[in-house]
């Protein structure tokens, strides 16, 4: 045992590794690459991995997936993660009236500028059908500014390097303030990150799927057959017996101790909006706003100064909207209607279904024209 | 760990490579400590808190001033408030129940500062702290310079858990021109730290649940059957998980060209439990013997009991691996096992005396057998608060 550790012995095994390390860089360049078949049906959802690199193998049969079926790419916050009784895109998916399918990519915190870079690097994009859900609740503190956490959780740093220099200046300063968080050691490792990135996709990518492309299959997540609202039981209905209607709620966490300020200090969330307009129209997206409503009633009993701000942003974002003339779906009515919502950031499955109505409404209007 | 993403590692081997061209090119060594000192900066502040790098720097620089006082005055008592301070603040930082003792004491705002000193790598600074400050005043230092003195307490490779090497053998090889590239260092490092990545990110993860957790193994086997294979599993996981560690950290140091002190010894092949500390975590057990140990000897042969040389011996034991459990935890298991081993080098030093063993294989053998096991019985207590240990004596006796 100790005889491993003479410097000669270890200087051996070291250059065995070096070599190893060169042998398995030189054998990238004769793998060839895996090409995925052409998708016949709609991708619901790609994995977060893959879309937080960017892989172009399973980004590019996503969003192709998506317009080779007229159908639509939801984006949203924590709103739009899964509910156990249904949210909005599970009833939309499940109306059989709608022969449309609408793909989702959600999570907390991944809010257009999570965006840019795959909007930037991808020619798919053009003609896409997007409906983007605006959570008012990101203008308060502390979601008002950037925030590194959620940038780094969805956009890679090599992703970043692979899709920066953008032109459009409004999404460059948008990016540069999420930037300028990531720390020195991270950006050095950058280039390396990408390098890196290739290798690895190479190995467990192109290498795996080329010898077992059934792999590559069972990777992907189909939409299945379109069955009825019926599977949804509490679709459209409120257990109005376990609700909180004191601070329209169905879940009662931590309630007394809301504070949520909006941030009237910064202007970071309005230019991001607008940067996500400018990018869209830049790259030929077709996007819709769906503006979210926010619990008025939690607000009034927690921070009545607070109602009046954010009536005001939720103007101000469908006011910046029609500046922009880029559609918007109004569901900030919503906002004090009984029985909405789960906690003070979130609607419940009784919210979706409205959201759903409004939703089903404008798509339904869009088509038709 | 050292290389906690692929980035940092990335970032690691980035700068070793500009450290080894700037150690072939520049012939002047402040320029080679000035090219450390920015890529120990860089990369600690990705591994902590930058204000808890900070605060440290600003703690070494009164310690630096205390160092050179030290060396030129000889002060006893400027060196010993020096290391009450710093052994106090080192408490109150690392241990909950000394920090409440001085709760009235601290304002929100010294609270705030003190605690964003992060814990990672406090003991190993303050192990290199006292080393500076003791050997000043015994004047054994072959170098007072405050960049290589930085250096060598924010030394990335070992920052965290070791190697504590002395200052000396860090100038020696941070001075050492007359090897500029010494490819068989660079090499025989990517081999040392290729051992460490083999033990520690293949080996360890598949005994860890088994090891430190007997309950994990009480579905496929008794208890007594469980508690003996997860000790025995235990005793394999900290040893290799420890020294692979270790082997990256010496073999990132090598790939700059300093030879850091060796670590473990092939513990577990040692006749007996003197022998095992001499080959277990030996950097640690040499500065508890020249910073605890002798000192506390020294100070009891004043009393008249140093005429009773075993009775001095055994408290000595007992007090130093009192000192070795309490740094570990300030908890009642760590306490045990220090002086478990406190106990069995107490029996060991007493069983010598009266009946030195004859230096035969089969002895040899026996005793290698019986340290393995004593050793083992020992990182029961390490690792088990003792309400644990209490519900496994139940279950194993009730």
């Amino acid at each position: 045992m100790k005889r491993m550790y003479t410097l000669k012995v270890l200087a051996w095994i070291g250059s065995v590794v070096l070599a190893s390390v060169l042998a398995f860089l030189l054998l990238v360049w004769i793998i060839p690459p895996f090409k995925a078949p052409e998708p016949d049906r709609q991708l619901y959802t790609i994995r977060h991995q893959e879309l937080r690199d960017n892989n172009p193998l399973y980004t590019d049969l996503f969003l192709q997936s998506i317009k080779r079926n007229n159908g639509y790419l939801v984006l949203g916050t924590s709103e739009s993660n899964d509910l156990a009784e249904g949210n909005y895109y599970d009833f939309l998916n499940a109306d059989t009236s709608l022969n449309l399918r609408f793909s989702l990519v959600a999570g907390a915190g991944r809010t257009s500028c999570t965006y840019f870079p795959l909007i930037q690097s991808n020619e798919n994009v053009r003609g896409l059908k997007v409906l983007f859900f605006i959570n008012p609740r990101y203008w308060c503190t502390p979601y008002a500014c950037s925030n590194k956490h959620y940038f780094s959780r969805y956009v890679s740093t090599a992703e970043y390097r692979r899709a920066n220099r953008p032109k459009n200046k409004q999404v460059n300063d948008i990016l540069k303030v999420n930037r300028s968080h990531i720390s020195l050691v991270n950006r050095i490792g950058d280039g390396a990150a990408l390098f890196l990135d290739r290798v690895r996709r190479k190995y467990y990518q192109d290498l795996v799927f080329n010898l077992n492309p059934d792999k590559f299959g069972k990777s992907l997540h189909f939409f299945g057959e379109k069955k009825s609202l019926d599977e949804y039981p509490n679709f459209g209905i409120l257990d109005s017996v376990h609700y909180n209607f004191e601070y329209n709620v169905s879940k009662n966490d931590d309630l007394e101790d809301l504070v949520m300020i909006v941030d009237t200090s910064v202007t970071y969330r309005y230019d991001e909006l607008r940067a996500m307009i400018s990018v869209c129209k830049e790259h030929g997206v077709d996007i819709t706003f769906v503006v979210g409503p926010y619990n008025k009633v939690a607000f009034e009993k927690t921070c009545p100064d607070e109602v009046p701000l954010l009536d005001k942003v939720c103007q101000n974002i469908k006011n910046i909207c029609r500046q922009e003339n880029v559609p918007f779906i109004d569901a900030t009515d919503l906002s004090d209607t009984p029985g909405v919502f789960k906690d003070a950031q979130h609607h419940n499955s009784y919210g979706a279904y409205f959201i759903y109505l409004k939703i089903k409404n404008y798509v339904l209007g869009k088509e038709n024209r | 760990m050292l290389f906690q993403s692929g980035q940092l590692f990335f970032c690691i081997l980035v700068f070793t490579t500009v450290f080894v061209v700037c150690k072939c090119v520049f012939r002047k060594g402040w320029l080679n400590n000035m090219v450390l000192l920015l890529g120990n900066a860089l990369i600690l502040t990705n591994i902590v808190r930058p204000q808890s790098v900070l605060i440290l720097l600003i703690v070494a620089t009164v310690c630096y001033g205390a160092g050179v006082l030290l060396q030129r005055k000889k002060w006893r008592w400027l060196l010993a408030l020096t290391l009450v301070l710093l052994v106090s603040l080192f408490a109150i930082r690392q241990y909950p129940l000394v920090w409440r003792w001085f709760g009235d004491f601290w304002t929100n705002s010294m609270k705030k500062h003190f605690f964003s000193v992060e814990k990672l790598g406090l003991s190993y600074i303050l192990f290199r702290l006292i080393h500076w400050l003791v050997e000043c005043r015994r004047g054994t230092l072959r170098t007072h310079d405050f960049l290589t003195y930085v250096n060598y307490l924010f030394f990335f490779p070992t920052f965290m858990a070791g190697p504590i090497d002395t200052l000396n053998n860090f100038h020696y090889w941070m001075s050492t021109t007359h090897v500029r590239f010494n490819a068989r260092m660079l090499l025989a490092g990517v081999g040392r730290i290729f051992l460490g990545a083999v033990k520690t990110l293949l080996i360890v993860p598949l005994m860890l649940p088994y090891a430190t957790d007997f309950q994990t193994l009480l579905p496929n086997m008794g208890p007594w059957s469980a508690v003996i294979c997860a000790a025995l599993l235990y005793s394999l996981y900290i040893y290799i998980d420890f020294s692979g560690y270790c082997d990256m950290a010496i073999g990132m140091a090598y790939m700059m060209g300093i030879r850091t002190p060796e670590n473990f010894n092939n513990p577990y092949l040692s006749a007996n439990i003197a022998e095992f500390w001499k080959r277990w975590h030996i950097t640690f057990s040499t500065f508890l013997k020249i910073y605890v140990f002798k000192p506390v000897i020294g100070l009891l042969n004043r009393f008249p009991i140093r005429k009773y040389r075993m009775t001095v011996s055994v408290i000595a034991y007992m007090l130093t691996f009192f000192v070795c459990g309490l740094w570990h935890g300030c908890t009642l298991n760590f306490v045990l096992w220090g002086l478990w081993h406190g106990l069995g080098l107490s029996l060991y030093k007493i069983g010598v005396g009266i009946h030195p063993p004859k230096p035969t294989r089969q002895n040899r053998v026996l005793g290698i057998v019986a340290t393995f096991l004593f050793v083992t019985v020992g990182w029961i207590f390490f690792n088990y608060p003792v309400e644990e240990l209490s519900n496994m004596i139940n279950l194993l006796f009730g």
